[in-house]
């Protein structure tokens, strides 16, 4: 009953539904009832005539004009069906039912349902006419329950069967001796069952893992056969969406996209996601992929401050992708090369991501309601590694900096600096004796703590190993999200609300994220249909964390407090003051900084399409479409007065606050011609036109210096600044593609498009690129039906495609001031050399591949190889500052992108009940800086050099590949020892030299499928083989010698060992011997100080000399890891309730999962450090070679419950 | 089909959308924000780069190497890179100044802005000169050129290529003023748009400049002075280069008052230089009272540590601890309160280095004139400076006072403003005995050590500026400057330049190549190497004292 019900069935007086699900049901559905009313009409097949003239046709020729002519499509088994018999057929506007009673007569059953139209025999039909039979029914589902009409029914080895009917039921008379039934359907797994006994058989299909008929959506939302193409597009589906709960949706295409590298930020719960394909192309625009939500691009403001990842630290509000509601996504499908991007034009030059959200079109027919619930938790996984042995201090001795101490009881005794003091010191074996810092004075005496007294004596020892953790919460992320859809034979719509909060690992960070999406479309009649959705998505964010070197980073303090220093403490001094002073062993509270120093933001975003479809004939159509995303946000930083901060704005108390607007603006028109002009030859194009139009603004509020104490209200400030900023760009465009497809074997592709865009120079504004591919089934042409290659299919493509420019980019122009000088304004001349003829960056691609399909498609491989350049590159070069300016735009440079992708997948097992599937990615990437402007041999992608020295920077150097480390190598002997100096420490080069390239050698992914039954385990696995990492955190915990590894080479004993205290006024003791020898060599210089050979180095150093000097000299070499890694990515257990046990509920669909995300490093070259190599900075294009004082990466564990109605 | 005729108006009201967009098309990408260059106010440019260049320049205390300072928390002698001049230079003075001067060509009404013009390639000398003081050889005739000619990599000058010019443009651009034309008026915050100021300063610049090749270039020198009189030079107090702080933000205050009013009783003061403190206190000069406090630390052994009163700190590399421990916090003076003060003056040239500089002058026959006389002339201008600083500074004391003593009682605070005042006062009738009695007035002994007395003296008088003590201790090696244990590639000596800055190494090889070249090749672009004008063969003289060294901390009051 159910399963049957149309929407007008909701109110029959029979309905046995539960009463409490029908009240829902009709509560939700009503409020859109009226709506779907006005959409409601006849069903096609009723409204639907059709006049044909046919004479002495074969039964096929007359179906496939039906399909030509109609939307109807046709099921049957030709093997039951004999569409050879020849016909006459004369009808003049006839409902199908009638055309269809005529040429079949009797002999043949039809089914309408919707425009599918199945044809089985009749039970009277002289061919299923056999003795001694028996009855076996049953009912086919999909895997997520819904009954699947029009299944081929076959007793195997005989041409006897049915179909499915509307609700997936079957009923077929078998003989006796009969083995066992066959199960066909399009796009999914054929099956096999062995009948023995049963007078039942259910099954559930399930989806061909490479289907030969997919489906997949390309530039402008055209929808095309993978056979079809001419290059590489690669689709999640909603079996790789649906359990597992990501709160960005770029995160599915993980290890599961050949040649698409995806790395999380290393910047909390709701920071950005890079994503780059087929490797990094641009060096100072964006390297990230554009994303197309159902036709229309919409904006993904990613964080791409370059020089966000080390200098000054930022906050990530997160990208735009990120705010798209992953419940909304039907499938994403990546567009890789130009070839497939090229109608996107320049916003597709990094590759296209083509999203398609779910709607009412594809659910069931009348009401469906689908509720979708999970939790997560965020548990922290790699936290660096500390040493634990040896206090604050220099020389392996000690306990204090400067020489501070106090008088307890008549002895002195030793202060730690109050700043930050580094672990040179004595070991924390409890034999040095402090004064006892850390008990807060309670009342405090003075408000500094400095003065408060105090008088006990406590032994210098370790706090726990792993105490970092405790500063951190174990996130959580509850997501609900519920949709109902409705649908009928003329319209569909599709409501969802969906809601995601999390409280993040960092103390006080809280993220929500709410959207309501609804969905419709409509076919008036044949030649009209509408479609149209919105979207609202509010995001709100509270004390996102800081990244990179900034106080307000809990790490950057985290990673550099002594040992020693209790963290309860540490809390408790925050808790008590509400101040950041420093105290011993402190030296930015972190407590203070989590708690204190706030940011808040909101965003308010609305994403909404329009399109209209006019079908003028079977084969024109043509559609409009316009599309908008926009957003208001505001972003507010304050900082309480702190005079105790070394911060100067923090120290009068401030607040910035940040109001935006962006409107992504974009509507295009497209003629389509679709036709088939021979038996041979059909012929598809597309003649189209669009406009972009693009606008930023924000205000920004700066105000410092509080009038009254910690109102946060701009009114407040005594010093105010403020800020505005307006970006405007437009881009018009027409565009062509023209598909031949030869007897479906083979096919060409032409595109070609023109864009204008207003951010170039006024007389380079128009720019054209076009695009060849070509794609041949050779097996189809070939007619090769061997049991081993089932099919085959060699592609090929050429490709350009143009990218513009960030606006203004083209005029000089002074920079004004809201500050100036006692009423006197300020100006300033700016410093980038403009480029007034700015031309467009031009990328250009082939790319060959080949689609093997091996055993009937148990086997598949894809083989993509690819090579592409991009030129006149768009760069803000870095220039000499002593010619009077700091930068100069140039369109210049070159830079080469070639390489393989592979997928490769096995079905190692297939029975009725048990499949194991196999899929395998690979990609490697190679590129090649080729030439940059012809002066200059590098170019800078991240800066260091505004942070801390050691570091290194990542540059493009030409005739090298993309993303070179460079900084001060090892100085090291002819033979590759390192030397040692004077001193007993190393030393560096004297010059900077390329110390690795953060491109991988190549990256993959293995994905692990069982299923048994409802059952389905799910194990990823993520490969990244090379790539170089400079760690910011090494470096840090080896100047400050705090890392595990700084352990080596320390002095065992301190010097004050003897006497547990130093007697006032006087040195005691000797000091131990030290025992760290660097392995190394010495110069031997003669008389004139050339240096004549090398000795080993025999020098005993401290620690700090052994350890430190290598971050203090600037060793840059010493902090570059390995980044290559095998995670284990999720592992996702889930299981689907048979249809048969819901039978007696209001349930149609149950599915429980539970998964593990980012669960470890099965291998990880930094492991030893304690950090992920995956903690890029941001999304900047050199950033993933950048690991800087990242917060601990985590392991995400949840439960998904997901119920269909 | 008729039905059909609204949904393709519709159509082609999209498209017509679309249209509409275009006639803005070619104009969109002119920044709404975009000053041109035809219209941009020069007053504006000028009036930044002088808040900049003064207020925001040169006042700190960490003039090390020129004896007024001292260093406690950083190594005075390490080596690598300081961009700080370079980057302002190029980054901002030198490109907007001479952008003025390309606007003042350019423009069609340029005869009438014959005073900016000139008055911008002023300050450009002082700007550049600066420069090449600090680095030697730099880009000079090929850096910030009008933006369609700018050149990218741009080639080293000679530093003794770029004084030429430097003194070039002095001359023409005194020559170039033209008193019926207006000037800048009140966005001159130096001189209120008074071009016979600007002409004094250029006039006393291009002394300055000339006395600085005295060891190098006699003759240049003697050449470059001869034409100046006392009349031309800034020689009254009157005259002087300065820009006093302001209120309106507090960016515009005196960044120390800023920094304690935030701060209050947390702001730790800096120690006063021993070389500075020296001279004052060994000639009981007045001044010493103005600048720096009395000791308050004290050792626990030596109670009577106390009663030290003035001890000034040496230069200490960190080398040797038990240095270190000598010098303990609160055991060398500290500088008084009145440096904290809201309003400040910030100064380019004063009056009292024009006649110190004609005392070397004379001394050494480069200019006739009479040595004694004009060294005593900059001492009583000296004075005078140090006295209105005083006067200035009272009345804004209690302001100061208050916030370092945020906390106490008000009796407290007003027995502490009073104790200040009286504590730091500076009298005419001390002036005045001072410059009637004490030895140190009157030049004696060889021209040498004349010559120390005078560049002693100098310094005092320059206090803080810096970059011109700076100058004066590499060109002549006075003052003495007491320096610690240093272990480091300087060994303890003063550096003669800053090397240039990395980025010139990566972006702009092939000139800095060629300039390395000029200065001897590999290893020489560092802080021990000779600029041009460093002539002196005896530039690094030893100072008597010793560095006091104790084996164990000191401990709080």
């Amino acid at each position: 009953m159910k399963k049957n019900l149309d929407y007008y069935g909701l109110f029959s007086p029979n309905s046995n539904w539960h009463k409490i699900i029908l009240t829902m049901k009709i509560s939700i559905f009503l409020m859109f009832y009226s709506l779907v009313n006005i959409f409601a009409a006849p069903s096609y097949s009723q409204s639907t005539k059709i006049s044909l003239n046919f004479k002495d046709a074969t039964i096929e020729e007359v179906l496939n004009k039906i399909e030509d002519e109609s939307e109807f499509y046709f099921l049957y088994n030709q093997k039951l069906v004999d569409v050879t018999r020849k016909v006459n057929i004369e009808a003049d506007k006839e409902p199908i039912g009638e055309i269809l009673s005529d040429i079949f007569k009797n002999d043949i059953r039809f089914i309408v349902y919707d425009r599918q139209i199945i044809l089985t025999q009749n039970d009277a039909s002289p061919v299923s006419l056999v003795l001694q039979q028996q009855k076996i029914s049953g009912t086919v589902t999909d895997k997520s329950g819904s009954p699947l009409p029009g299944v081929n029914v076959v007793v195997t080895g005989t041409t006897q069967g049915t179909l499915t009917d509307i609700a997936g039921k079957y009923s077929i008379d078998v003989p006796k001796e009969s083995k066992s039934l066959s199960f066909t359907f399009v796009g999914m797994e054929a099956q096999e069952v062995i009948i023995g006994s049963l007078t039942q058989i259910n099954i559930t299909m399930v989806e061909s893992a490479i289907a030969l008929e997919e489906v997949v959506v390309t530039a402008l939302g055209i929808k095309r056969e993978v056979k079809a193409l001419g290059f590489a597009a690669q689709k999640i589906g909603e079996n790789d969406l649906s359990a597992s709960r990501e709160i960005s949706i770029t995160n599915f295409m993980t290890a599961k996209v050949a040649g698409v590298q995806v790395t999380k930020t290393a910047s909390g719960t709701g920071g950005s996601t890079n994503v780059v394909i087929r490797g990094n192309k641009s060096f100072t625009g964006s390297n990230q992929p554009l994303y197309v939500v159902d036709g229309m691009p919409i904006y993904n403001n990613s964080n791409e401050n370059k020089y966000n990842a080390v200098a000054s630290a930022g906050i990530d509000y997160g990208d735009g992708i990120g705010g798209i509601n992953p419940q909304d996504v039907e499938s994403m499908n990546v567009l890789k090369g130009p070839a497939a991007t090229a109608l996107y034009g320049s916003r597709g030059s990094n590759g296209v991501v083509v999203i398609t959200t779910k709607s009412g079109k594809n659910a069931k027919k009348g009401i469906g309601v689908e509720i979708n619930s999970g939790v997560t938790f965020e548990k922290l996984y790699l936290v660096p590694k500390y040493q634990n042995q040896f206090g604050s201090g220099y020389g392996d001795e000690g306990y204090a900096d400067q020489g501070w101490g106090t008088d307890i009881n008549g002895v002195f005794y030793l202060w730690p600096d109050n700043g930050q003091l580094d672990s040179w010191g004595a070991p924390l074996d409890g034999k040095t004796k402090i004064p006892n810092w850390w008990t807060m004075p309670s009342p405090l005496t003075s408000s500094q703590i400095w003065d408060c007294p105090i008088k006990d004596v406590i032994p210098l020892v370790a706090q726990p190993k792993d105490n970092v953790r405790n500063f951190f919460n174990t996130g959580v992320t509850y997501s609900n999200n519920l949709a109902v859809t409705s649908s009928n034979d003329k319209s569909s719509m599709r409501l969802s609300a969906g809601s995601i909060k999390t409280s993040g690992i960092v103390p006080n960070e809280e993220i929500s994220n709410k959207s309501v999406s609804f969905n419709g479309t409509t076919k008036v009649n044949e030649i009209l249909s509408f479609e149209a959705k919105v979207s609202y998505i509010r995001t709100e964010g509270d004390q996102r964390p800081l990244t990179g070197y900034s106080e307000a980073n809990p790490m950057y303090n985290l990673i550099s407090m002594p040992r020693s220093t209790p963290l309860d403490f540490v809390k408790q001094q925050y808790e008590i003051t509400k101040t950041n002073i420093r105290y011993p062993g402190i030296n930015y509270n972190p407590y203070y900084m989590v708690n204190e120093i706030k940011n808040h933001d909101f965003k308010d975003r609305v994403i909404g399409s329009a399109s209209t479809t006019l079908k003028f004939n079977s084969w024109l159509s043509l559609m409009g479409r316009v599309g908008v995303d926009f957003y208001s946000q505001m972003r507010q930083n304050t900082w309480p007065k702190d005079p105790s901060s070394k911060n100067f704005n923090s120290r009068l108390g401030q607040l910035t606050q940040e109001i935006g607007r962006m409107r992504d603006f974009n509507a295009d028109i497209m003629l389509t011609a679709d036709k088939k002009v021979s038996d041979n030859i059909s012929l598809n194009g597309v003649l189209g036109a669009s406009v972009r139009t693009f606008r930023e603004d924000n205000l920004s509020v700066d105000g410092r210096g509080f009038k009254a104490k910690d109102v946060y209200d701009i009114s407040n400030f005594t010093d105010v600044r403020t800020g505005s900023y307006l970006s405007e760009k437009e881009m018009q465009s027409v565009f062509f593609t023209g598909q031949m497809a030869y007897k479906n074997y083979l096919f060409l592709d032409v595109t070609g498009r023109n864009d204008w865009s207003s951010a170039l120079g006024v007389n380079n504004q128009s720019f054209f690129y076009p695009s060849v591919s070509t794609g041949f089934v050779f097996t189809d042409a070939f007619d090769i039906k061997n049991g081993i290659l089932n099919y085959g299919k060699v592609r090929a493509s050429w490709a350009q495609s143009g990218n513009d420019s960030r606006p203004y980019m083209t005029l000089v122009g002074y920079n004004l001031y809201t500050t100036g000088w006692n009423g006197l304004s300020f100006a300033s001349k700016n410093g980038t050399i403009p480029l007034f003829n700015l031309k467009n960056e031009l990328t250009e691609s082939i790319e060959f591949g080949a689609d093997l399909r091996f055993l009937n498609s148990r086997i598949n491989l894809d083989l993509t190889y690819y090579d592409g350049k991009t030129s006149n590159q768009i760069l803000e070069l870095g220039i000499s500052n002593a010619s009077g300016y700091g930068s100069q735009l140039l369109n210049a440079g070159e830079v080469r992108n070639s390489g393989i992708e592979a997928t490769f997948g096995i079905t190692p097992v297939k029975s009725n009940d048990f499949r194991w599937d196999i899929n395998f990615n690979y990609a490697a990437n190679h590129s090649k800086i080729v030439t940059l402007d012809g002066k200059i041999q590098t170019y800078p992608l991240i800066e260091s050099s505004g942070g801390e020295p050691g570091l290194a920077n990542i540059e493009a150097r030409v005739g090298e590949a993309y993303g070179n480390i460079i900084g001060y190598a090892y100085q090291r002997a002819p033979d590759g020892q390192k030397i040692v100096d004077g001193s007993g420490s190393y030393i560096r080069e004297s010059k900077l030299s390329v110390l690795g390239n953060i491109t991988p050698k190549w990256i993959g992914g293995l994905n692990n499928t069982f299923s048994y039954k409802g059952l389905s385990l799910n194990v990823l696995l993520d490969f990244k083989e090379g790539g170089k990492v400079i760690s910011a955190t090494k470096y840090e915990m080896t100047r400050k010698g705090l890392g595990e590894w700084t352990v080596e080479g320390r002095r065992p004993k301190a010097r004050y060992e003897q006497g547990d205290v130093i007697p006032a006024g006087s040195n005691v003791g000797d000091p131990m011997p030290y025992t760290g020898v660097l392995d190394g060599v010495v110069e031997i210089k003669d008389a004139g100080g050339n240096v004549t050979g090398y000795e080993k180095n025999t020098k005993a150093v401290p620690g700090m000399i052994y350890w430190g000097n290598r971050a203090w000299n600037g060793i840059a070499e010493e902090f570059v890891e390995d980044g290559s890694y095998i995670s284990l990515r999720e592992v996702m257990l889930s299981y689907t309730f048979k249809p048969s046990l819901l039978a007696k509920t209001p349930i149609s669909g149950l599915t429980v999962s539970a998964f593990g995300r980012n669960l470890m490093y099965l291998q990880n070259g930094m492991n030893y450090i304690g950090v992920s190599p995956e903690s890029a900075p941001n999304t900047a294009g050199g950033a993933s070679g950048m690991e800087s004082l990242t917060i601990p990466s985590t392991s995400t564990y949840g439960f998904n419950v997901k119920i269909t109605f | 089909m008729k039905n059909y005729l609204k949904i393709i108006v519709a159509f082609a009201l999209v498209l017509l959308m679309s249209n509409s967009c275009t006639k803005d098309f070619d104009q969109m990408n002119i920044s709404r924000s975009l000053v041109t260059q035809e219209i941009v106010d020069i007053n504006m440019i000028f009036t930044k780069v002088l808040a900049d260049a003064v207020v925001n320049g040169e006042n700190g205390f960490g003039g090390v190497y020129s004896g007024m300072a001292a260093a406690n928390a950083w190594n005075p002698f390490q080596t690598g890179e300081a961009s700080g001049v370079w980057d302002a230079t190029y980054g901002n003075f030198g490109r907007n100044l001479s952008d003025i001067v390309d606007i003042c060509t350019k423009r069609a009404n340029a005869a009438d802005l014959v005073n900016n013009k000139a008055i911008a390639r002023i300050l450009k000398v002082w700007v550049f000169a600066r420069c090449t003081d600090t680095y030697g050889d730099i880009p000079y005739f090929e850096s910030c050129l009008p933006v369609e000619k700018a050149i990218t990599t741009p080639k080293y000058d000679s530093q003794k290529d770029i004084y030429n010019d430097l003194f070039k443009e002095l001359k023409e651009a005194v020559a170039e003023f033209d008193a019926d034309k207006a000037s800048y008026g009140n966005a001159d915050i130096l001189y209120n748009g008074d071009i016979d100021k600007w002409k004094k300063f250029a006039n006393s610049l291009r002394l300055r400049l000339a006395l600085r090749l005295r060891y190098v270039d006699a003759a240049a020198a003697t050449a470059q002075m001869a034409d100046l009189t006392e009349a031309d030079l800034i020689t009254s107090r009157d005259d002087d280069a300065f820009i006093a702080n302001i209120t309106d933000y507090p960016t515009h205050q005196n960044s120390l008052y800023t920094d304690l009013v935030a701060r209050q009783a947390t702001v730790v003061k800096a120690n006063v230089g021993k070389t500075l403190l020296d001279i004052l206190n060994n000639n009981n000069d007045p001044r010493l009272r103005v600048f720096a406090d009395t000791v308050k630390g004290y050792y626990p052994q030596i109670p009577d540590y106390h009663y030290l009163k003035y001890r000034g700190m040496p230069l200490l590399t960190g080398a040797n601890p038990e240095e270190g421990y000598a010098y303990g916090n609160n055991t060398v003076c500290k500088w008084t309160d009145l440096f904290w003060v809201e309003i400040r003056k910030f100064y380019l040239f004063k009056a009292s280095e024009t006649y110190f500089n004609l005392a070397e002058a004379a001394l050494f026959n480069i200019k006739a004139g009479d040595a004694q006389a004009y060294y005593k002339k900059g001492m009583e201008l000296a004075m005078a400076d140090t006295k209105e600083m005083y006067d200035d500074a009272v009345p804004q004391l209690k302001d100061v006072v208050t916030f370092f003593n945020s906390g106490k009682t008000q009796a407290e605070i007003d027995a502490a403003l009073t104790s200040d005042i009286a504590q730091t006062a500076i009298t005419q009738a001390q002036i005045d005995n001072f410059l009637n009695t004490s030895p140190v007035v009157t030049l004696t002994g060889t021209e040498e050590q004349k010559l120390e007395q005078i560049i002693n003296q100098k310094m005092v008088a320059l206090f803080p500026m810096e970059h011109e003590g700076w100058c004066d201790q590499r060109r002549t090696g006075y003052p003495r400057i007491l320096v610690g244990q240093d272990n480091g590639p300087l060994q303890g000596h003063i550096p003669r330049r800053m090397p240039w800055p990395g980025s010139e190494k990566l972006i702009n090889t092939a000139q800095y190549n060629i300039a390395l070249e000029h200065i001897g090749g590999a290893g020489k672009d560092e802080r021990t190497t000779n600029i041009w004008w460093e002539a002196n063969p005896d530039p690094f003289k030893v100072h008597p004292g010793t560095v006091e060294k104790r084996s164990s901390p000191w401990v709080s009051q």
